[in-house]
């Protein structure tokens, strides 16, 4: 028994088993991420700079920039690029901004909260394109509640689906109602982190409810702003799913509302131009990449 | 300001936080509410701050009843355990933060959470964060805050519990000197009896939300009104002897040691009494015939300055303080003697003090 406590001992003393058996434990995991994450990334990149690549047999005819040449000349690109950051710079602060103000109410002690709790998180158990379905009908010219309820403050019907100009903000609204439940859970979390005696004490030297909100609550919770802006803007700009339940599978009424994602799949499964959407991935990447850094840095400068 | 609470209740549900609690704390002077965890002493300094609503009863500031009046009409200054400074704002921020509500114009409010900040010595930190500064530090902005709008009474919540022992010290004697200099009527919640008694010009004991007794620091450890409050003052705590009156003679359970009292009592033959004896009060007298029962050494701390004996009789442990170079063997038999001061007699039952 002692013998053999030993000797096991002194087996795992050994630097170099000591030093690859973890790794045995980690390689399954690491496996997983090689295949399904690092291959596909470094294959995309590849695929970027390969000209006239077929994807079953694998040949191309040369290596070159003309897939990044073709698509940043593309108009539909560049109107993907277009509808992508008006969508973004739309639902990110105004999901942010909804999201605390909603947030707020949800974090007080009133009865009847669970009610408005679950009403808020629906959307987040929903599969998005059954809930596209649904705001389909809502969004509906002659039929829809959304146009119903304009209409009671004098708005004439608008055809948010059919009329190209009204597509984009169709897709934006959308858009806010379904990233809000997540957003709202980090903002809660965020909330429930600042400590109540900081109200107390700013209440007790007579601080209103709206000082109160922004003096206080806002910039205590900045840090988790910055989490949820950042969260958001890479989720937003990925906008792909929300586009094929609102407009029958099609890039809006009239081919109008590409996004740069709707882009990349339009390119690699109906065109089978499988380097131009790499080079169209390559490029979300980088202008992703850029603006996430911009953001850390100036969080950096302003959280406390 | 003179504060009086009288018949102060406060009941949470079905739960009784404080009970008829009449105390009044006078203008200019620093009480301690002291009591264990629970007892519900910071629930009074909540209802003072008007934090909490009462439940019965009133409370007056300066003769006058404040018990509806929302907590920021009262001209209080509060400090919290944790310190709750806004993390996000500077220390002269923090400290001028009560006035910028109060829309003190801000050349104003600056000098004078410049002064504030000088009062507390923190004025060389005027600039830093919360998070760059040591507990300590933190706490005298936390009552440079409270001070800034120049209250009429400061609460002071737990204040001290969150610093290491040093600077539990230090920063005591900080709250003293400035609510001395300051002269600001002031509330210290404290379950530390050692804090209290050294910083308090009266100490208001709860338990299980009652007022126990409200008194001088010295008073309250040399004459308690009640068993608890022997109890709780006092280290190390003080020793209980369960036993009674028989024949005038109080006779220990078990008839182990009995004897005379120094003062005569009437205390009722038979029923449990419990003889309480503080640890200094309790001597080995030179003369083996001084001694009123003797016991056996069990053991033996030697804490630099005084030596303390815990003694065991009658299945009790008693502890007694031992001449400086006197260092007994475990088992050794010793006489023991009291001294009348600090030696109590209580009814076990009621804790009612009969001698």
């Amino acid at each position: 028994m002692t013998a053999q406590r030993i000797k096991k001992y002194a087996y795992r003393d050994r630097p170099l088993r000591r030093a690859l058996e973890p790794l045995a434990y980690l390689a399954p995991f690491l496996a997983a991420i090689a295949v399904f994450t690092l291959y596909p990334v470094i294959n995309v990149v590849l695929m970027s700079f390969k000209e006239g690549y077929q994807m079953l047999t694998g040949r191309f005819d040369q290596v070159g920039a003309a897939n990044y040449a073709y698509v940043i000349n593309d108009r539909y690109f560049i109107n993907a690029l277009q509808n992508t950051s008006i969508y973004v710079a739309v639902v990110v602060p105004l999901s942010t901004v909804l999201s605390i103000l909603i947030a707020n109410l949800l974090n007080r002690k009133v009865k009847g909260m669970a009610f408005f709790q679950t009403a808020y998180f629906m959307p987040m158990v929903t599969s998005v394109t059954a809930a596209g379905l649904a705001w389909k009908f809502m969004f509906s010219r002659d039929f829809g509640v959304i146009n119903q309820i304009l209409s009671w403050f004098g708005v004439g019907k608008i055809n948010w689906l059919q009329a190209p100009e009204w597509s984009l903000w169709a897709l934006i609204i959308y858009g806010v109602w379904s990233i809000l439940p997540f957003t709202i859970i980090l903002m809660l979390s965020g909330l429930q982190n600042i400590d109540e005696t900081h109200y107390v004490a700013a209440r007790v030297d007579g601080a209103k409810s709206a000082r109160i909100f922004f003096r206080i609550t806002v910039p205590m919770l900045a840090p988790t702003i910055g989490l949820v802006l950042t969260i958001n803007t890479i989720s937003t700009s990925k906008v792909f799913n929300e586009i094929f339940p609102l407009f029958n599978g099609r890039p809006g009424p009239s081919y109008n509302l590409y996004t740069v994602v709707y882009y990349i799949y339009d390119q690699f499964y109906i065109k089978w131009k499988f380097g131009r959407a790499a080079a169209a991935a390559m490029i979300l990447f980088l202008i992703i990449f850029a603006i996430t850094m911009l953001q850390q840095v100036i969080q950096r400068k302003w959280s406390h | 300001m003179k504060v009086e609470m009288r018949g102060l209740t406060k009941h949470f549900g079905s739960t009784v936080a404080v009970e008829d609690f009449t105390v009044t704390l006078e203008d200019g002077q620093l009480t301690s509410i002291l009591g264990p965890s629970g007892c519900g002493k910071s629930t009074v300094l909540n209802l003072l701050a008007g934090i909490v609503p009462v439940t019965r009863g009133q409370i007056l500031f300066d003769a006058e009843e404040v018990t509806g009046l929302p907590p920021e009409l009262r001209g209080i200054g509060l400090v919290f355990q944790n310190y709750s400074l806004y993390p996000h704002m500077t220390v002269l921020g923090n400290i001028s933060f009560p006035l910028e509500i109060k829309k003190v114009p801000r050349a104003q409010r600056e000098e004078r959470a410049r002064n504030m900040a000088k009062l507390v010595h923190v004025d060389n930190l005027l600039h830093r964060k919360p998070r760059e500064l040591s507990g300590g530090q933190q706490q005298r902005v936390a009552i440079a805050r409270a001070l800034v709008k120049n209250p009429k009474l400061l609460l002071l919540d737990e204040p001290l519990s969150n610093l290491d022992a040093r600077l539990r010290l230090e920063m005591r004697e900080e709250i003293r000197r400035i609510q001395q200099e300051t002269q600001v009527t002031t509330v210290f919640v404290t379950h530390d009896q050692e804090e209290a008694m050294s910083i308090s010009d009266k100490i208001v004991l709860m338990n299980a939300g009652h007022l126990q007794q409200e008194d001088e620091p010295q008073r309250l450890y040399n004459e308690p009104r009640n068993q608890f409050v022997a109890d709780f003052l006092g280290t190390p705590p003080i020793n209980h002897l369960p036993g009674q009156m028989k024949g005038g003679v109080f006779t220990m359970e078990g008839g182990q040691a009995s004897f005379p009292f120094l003062r005569g009592t009437d205390a009722p033959e038979g029923r449990p009494l419990i003889l309480a004896v503080r640890a200094e009060s309790a001597h080995v007298p030179e003369q083996d015939e001084d001694g009123l029962f003797s016991a056996a050494v069990e053991s033996i701390y030697a804490m630099g300055k005084e030596v303390l004996g815990y003694f065991g009789i009658g299945g009790h442990s008693f502890r007694c303080y031992l001449e400086g170079d006197m260092l007994p063997r475990p088992g050794t038999e010793l006489p023991i003697a009291f001294r009348e001061r600090g030696t109590f007699l209580f009814d076990k039952e009621t804790g009612e003090r009969l001698l």
